[in-house]
């Protein structure tokens, strides 16, 4: 089997606030193969972000700390290098795609500023090649004649315009592995199917693996292999897409799943929500974090944490309960 | 952009058409003339100087003379200074205000933005507090204050700086920086704030995750968007370095035109006076208009229609 | 967390605008701000001595020992005393008194002025707004202290009383575009809120909405920029004043005392020092509390000038 392009080991990262200690992400582990696709849904808070910010070193340091963990990227230990060495790594081998494209590009600057420092700083490219290169990215993601784009400015661009031009950006450098967090959520629906397929394309034709962060498990069905879902700073369930639609095996994920909205489903069943707010990170319940809000808890997911375990070849969960026989009782 | 100057241009003359009526008649109106407070003169003397300077004329027509002489560019005679016009000695005072007025921005630039930016880099280190508190005094202490202290101590007492005078730089030190320093604390705590809130912004978060050197992501993602307010500031720190340079020119006895405006209006030399409101009011429409070009080129999302 | 931090803006978003509970919250976030707690009790105490003066000092403050003329400080006269052997201490705690009042009654002139007329252009919106703005924006290109000065300069001779008015309406006159601003743009978001709606369906006239609820909801901003304006309109007098424009003999100010002192710069510094120091640490307070008003009452303006 191939070795993974990027594999997390029990990332611990937490913030040191007045208010107490956010344990924001909360020994997450997870495996990324070359040219892959991975999904990480949860919802607001529960640390998706934070993850790939850890270990790319973007988190505000203090108040954040990286307490514990590994991310081998190729075999290094992107949490052990210098900083410079993590810098060289950051846009060259591993790319992000931000949520807010109004806000992620820089408003004073020109795209074509923009698209080019990185290929200029990674790989000291004449600016006529990082040009050259920029303009042809431009035409792959879809912008109508870039050439006249070129040298606009952030807010001269639709909010699904720039959401391409920060996909072509991020492309720039042939990286590894691309990370879309949120690439979305700040667009129209229409368009949010468009940016999905583009990121799509651009992984086949470049193969470059793919992180997907959602909240929206409708996002990651249709672009990612694999699933993780997160809450309150850990993984609770992975697997691959297709068993883990059909079947969920973790409480939160059954509940994500059912809160999705369905067409064929009776006008007159109200959609559901997941009663009760996810916890504050820095008060977690003892036991499973989910307990407050979890319809099959029992006694022992108030006592103890459940260890994320492997119940099936690729499949993972953290549970006591098997839900499969208490879920008649739920619905 | 050009029609956008022009049209700023033409609102400028009903503006200073303003402030010229509202000056002549202030002065006329005001108790005292040019010449009262010389030993009295023959009647035929007072008669001939007044019919010289056509002060014998109803005020309306004089007033409409002083127009007519101002669209030719003539600001007429000063009352005071005999043989010499208002042109004459505004052309001769302004290089010198100009001199002072743009070295203190100069200086309170120089002094204030890399204060502000050093502060907000090193956010609640000594260093941002050390600023922020020489920023608080800057704001609370009087220019004249300043510049008196710095006269008692760099020239009276350490000898090293000159009382008065202007031209030479031991001269110009102290009315210069007592001008500034005030416009430098504002401008250090501009750009801080700017600068903060600029390096909590997504794109710089973007400008890191695209791997830049911190070099570049401080001088080309965070500087341009961070002292737009400093720009901004521009404008009122123009107009207000101009009325500072009043009194420091006054005290240190700078030969400018901010000199002349306050001898002038206390002479009744009304012809002068309303010159050098003329002149003062031109070059603030002007600077500012420069400001908001400055502004526009900086800042792309601003468009001038 | 950038998602905790939205939530907390969110959440300070759906706040009321007024209620007892953001003015309590305002409060306690102010009494944590060590610097302006400081420039408050300073400021207190300022007054205090202030207002006590003839309680404080043996002396009157017009009273001359010519013997003592220039006296050092010393037991007799802590601040030392002038070249008429006036009480320094004294004549600054009485100065003091006429400083404050300025900038106070110059102050509460500028929010009348300009609380109004952005309210009204707000209320009106539209056209009206456009041209009153506009208005607005044109008066900020204009040298407005040298308007000031004029008058103070035709008024020279009128007595000292009736000075202090036209001080107290100049410079409030001055002071009025940026509070006209503030309460415009308060008044924009405001008028669109559901209780405005409510009122304005159930029959209240125009007049009744911005007094009974316009305007208690700018007080906040109002509060804070105020306290701004008053150390920006003691400046402007202590500016006067030293030109010899302000306050006359026998009254006097911090600004008139400092340019009498400066007289004697060389020879008897602390007749400058003194007065200028006065003004400069009452100003360091207003400031302080002005800054920490501002972050108390409106946490997200905080880091803005």
């Amino acid at each position: 089997m191939a070795e993974p392009v990027l594999s997390v080991q029990n990332l611990v990262t937490r913030f040191h606030t007045a208010d107490g200690v956010v344990r924001a992400v909360d020994g997450v582990s997870f495996d990324l193969m070359p040219g892959g696709s991975l999904g990480i849904v949860g919802e607001s808070g529960c640390g998706k972000s934070v993850t790939h910010l850890s270990f790319l070193g973007l988190i505000p340091q203090p108040p954040g700390k990286i307490e514990g963990g590994k991310a081998l990227f190729n075999g290094r230990d992107l949490l052990a290098m210098k900083p410079g060495d993590l810098r060289r790594i950051r846009g060259n081998d591993i790319a992000v795609i931000f949520q807010d494209p109004m806000t992620s590009l820089n408003p004073v600057l020109k795209i074509s500023l923009q698209m080019t420092e990185g290929l200029m700083i990674h790989k000291g490219a004449s600016r006529a090649e990082a040009e050259a290169r920029a303009l042809e990215l431009l035409r792959a993601v879809g912008i109508p004649s870039p050439e006249k784009r070129f040298h606009d400015y952030p807010h001269q661009f639709s909010g699904g315009m720039r959401q391409r031009v920060m996909i072509a950006m991020a492309l720039m450098c042939e990286p590894a592995v691309l990370i879309a967090d949120e690439p979305t959520t700040a667009l129209d629906v229409t368009i949010q199917a468009q940016i999905l397929e583009l990121i799509q394309k651009m992984r086949k034709e470049m193969g470059v693996a793919v992180i997907l962060i959602t909240h929206d498990l409708g996002v990651v069905a249709s672009v990612c292999e694999d699933i993780l879902v997160m809450y309150a700073g850990r993984v609770v369930e992975s697997a691959e897409t297709g068993p883990l639609f059909a079947r969920p095996l973790h409480p939160y994920t059954f509940s994500l799943l059912r809160s999705i909205p369905r067409l064929d489903a009776e006008q007159k069943e109200r959609l559901f929500s997941i009663p009760g707010l996810p916890p504050d990170l820095i008060h977690n319940p003892p036991g499973c974090s989910f307990n407050p809000r979890c319809p099959f808890a029992v006694k022992r997911c108030f006592r103890e944490e459940p260890p994320l375990t492997e119940i099936e070849p690729g499949r993972k969960v953290a549970c006591w309960v098997d839900i499969e026989s208490k879920k008649e009782r739920a619905t | 952009m050009l029609r956008y100057v022009a049209r700023r241009l033409l609102t400028a003359i009903p503006v200073l058409w303003i402030i010229v009526t509202i000056t002549f008649f202030m002065m006329r109106l005001a108790p005292g003339g040019p010449f009262s407070r010389e030993r009295v003169m023959p009647a035929e003397v007072q008669k001939m100087i007044e019919e010289r300077y056509h002060l014998d004329e109803p005020l309306v027509k004089q007033y409409f003379r002083y127009m007519g002489n101002l669209l030719r560019g003539d600001l007429g005679p000063s009352f005071r200074y005999k043989d010499r016009s208002v042109n004459e000695i505004l052309a001769a005072g302004l290089p010198t205000t100009l001199q002072l007025g743009s070295l203190a921005l100069l200086f309170a630039l120089l002094v204030g933005i890399p204060a502000g930016c050093l502060a907000a880099f090193r956010q609640n280190s000594a260093v941002d507090y050390a600023a922020m508190s020489f920023s608080m005094v800057g704001v609370s202490v009087p220019n004249f204050v300043v510049l008196s202290t710095l006269i008692y101590f760099f020239a009276v007492k350490l000898k090293i700086l000159t009382v008065s005078g202007w031209g030479r730089w031991d001269q110009m030190i102290c009315p210069v920086v007592a001008l500034g320093l005030m416009y430098s604390a504002y401008i250090a705590r501009l750009s801080r704030a700017g600068m903060l809130e600029v390096i909590r912004q997504d794109f710089i978060r973007t400008a890191r995750a695209k791997g830049l050197p911190e070099r570049l992501v401080i001088i080309r993602h965070s500087i341009k968007a961070g002292l737009l307010p400093v720009v901004s500031f521009l404008g009122p720190a123009g107009a207000a370095i101009l009325t500072g340079s009043l009194i420091i020119e006054t005290i240190s006895g700078v030969p400018g035109i901010g000199r002349e405006f306050v001898n002038s209006a206390l002479n009744r030399d009304y012809t002068l006076t309303i010159g050098t409101v003329i002149l003062y009011s031109g070059f603030l429409i002007i600077f500012n208009l420069a400001v908001d070009i400055v502004y526009a080129f900086l800042d792309p999302r601003i468009v001038y229609e | 967390m950038t998602n905790e931090n939205k939530k907390n803006s969110a959440a300070a978003d759906v706040q009321p605008v007024k209620g007892t509970s953001l003015w309590k919250d305002a409060w306690r976030r102010l009494l944590k701000n060590r610097m302006a707690v400081a420039g408050g009790a300073l400021l207190i105490l300022i007054a205090c001595a202030a207002i006590l003066a003839p309680a404080l000092t043996p002396y009157a403050f017009d009273e001359i020992h010519l013997s003592d003329g220039n006296h050092p400080p010393s037991g007799d006269y802590p601040l030392g005393a002038d070249h008429l052997g006036r009480d320094l201490l004294t004549r600054i705690l009485y100065g003091g008194r006429v400083s404050l009042a300025v900038g106070i009654v110059a102050t509460f002139v500028s929010i009348i002025i300009g609380v109004s007329y952005g309210a009204a252009a707000g209320y009106l919106g539209g056209r009206a707004d456009n041209i009153m703005m506009r208005f607005v924006d044109i008066l900020y290109g204009l040298p407005f202290m040298f308007l000031v000065i004029l008058m103070m300069v035709i008024f020279h001779n009128a007595p000292a009383e009736k000075k202090l008015y036209l001080l107290f309406i100049g410079l409030g006159a001055v002071q009025w575009l940026t509070m006209s601003r503030i309460t415009r743009g308060q008044t924009l978001s405001i008028k669109t809120k559901e209780y405005i709606m409510a009122a304005r369906t159930s029959g209240a006239g125009a007049f009744r909405i911005v007094s009974r609820h316009v305007i208690p909801n700018l007080l906040g901003p109002v509060i804070v920029y105020a306290t701004l304006t008053v150390p920006a309109v003691m400046l402007e007098e202590a500016f006067l004043s030293f030109l010899g424009l302000g306050v006359q003999a026998p009254m006097a100010s911090w600004g008139s005392l400092a340019s009498d002192g400066r007289q004697s710069l060389d020879t008897y510094p602390w007749q400058m020092i003194f007065p200028g120091l006065a003004l400069a640490i009452t100003l360091f307070s207003l400031n302080f509390l002005g800054d920490g008003l501002r972050d108390a009452l409106d946490p997200q303006m905080k880091d803005q000038k």
